[in-house]
């Protein structure tokens, strides 16, 4: 009886030691499972930030005129329809003008980091990616140009190149 | 006896468990870093390409006389995206060259190394 009550005993605190040892992992995966999702939306948006830094050296390279619009500027340029939330970058190429600013449209109600291009009467307008916060447009020197998305935190330079104004 | 082999697989269970949620760890933590410098390399090559640029005009600006205004300068640089073939042209104004950028192509895309 004593002998049988000790088991007893031991299996109870086998049985207690292995629940603890399961929720801790249970615990801990759970953890890791979180972290793992804001991992995730942390590389889809550095994908989205890379593949707008390399984009934006195709729009820019070529460009003979870099000029920083105002707001209600960029709204009259740009015509009704286009909803626009900040300054933004105009870009004159050889027979086509490039804008680029943070806005929104029907389609896609966030705000995000569009292109606006029109090229021989030819308009295409696309979204690059997803902005939550401001868009602003410096010239640290003048021979500089970045532009800065507060969030996701992003800063994309670009220097002057020869015939550029 | 087999408490302590109950106690040993218990043990390596749980050792189990953390090893592979470190390594996961690990492997993100390699994966940022592998993409971080990816790019770092990527602008880098740009910037490299922008004083190329510069400094392949300032090879023709010098090479040129006011009395060839206006000039056509043509040449190419490596960058990011593949080889950049720009065409500018040169024209003395007010005892300087004025340049201004007429094309721009790039040629032979690679896929980035």
């Amino acid at each position: 009886m004593v002998r049988s009550h000790g088991q007893l005993t031991g299996v109870l605190i086998a049985l207690a030691l292995g629940a603890l040892v399961t929720l801790v992992l249970a615990q801990l995966w759970s953890q890791e499972s979180i972290r793992r999702t804001h991992a995730t939306d942390a590389a889809i948006t550095r994908a989205d930030l890379d593949g707008v830094t390399l984009f934006l050296t195709t729009l820019l390279v070529p460009a003979r005129t870099l000029t920083v619009i105002p707001e209600a500027a960029l709204r009259a340029e740009l015509g009704g329809g286009v909803t626009v939330l900040s300054e933004g970058l105009r870009l004159e190429h050889p027979g086509m003008t490039i804008h680029l600013y943070l806005g929104r449209s029907r389609v896609q109600p966030d705000a995000a980091l569009w292109v606006h291009r029109e090229q021989f009467g030819d308009i295409s307008h696309q979204s690059l990616m997803p902005v939550d916060g401001a868009l602003s447009i410096q010239r640290p020197d003048p021979e500089t140009l970045c532009l800065q998305t507060s969030d996701p935190i992003w800063i994309g330079c670009h220097t002057l190149l020869p015939g550029q104004s | 006896m087999m408490a302590r082999g109950h106690v040993l697989i218990a043990v390596l269970v749980v050792m189990g468990a953390l090893a592979s949620i470190w390594m996961a760890e690990f492997a993100t933590h390699l994966e940022d870093r592998v993409r971080a410098s990816r790019m770092i390399d990527r602008e880098s090559l740009a910037t490299q390409a922008s004083a190329a640029e510069w400094q392949a005009v300032s090879t023709h600006l010098a090479g040129l006389d006011s009395t060839e205004s206006p000039a056509e300068i043509v040449y190419s640089v490596d960058d990011v995206l593949g080889l950049r073939q720009v065409t500018l042209t040169a024209e003395w104004i007010d005892g300087q060259w004025a340049l201004t950028r007429d094309k721009v192509q790039w040629r032979e895309l690679t896929v980035f190394p």
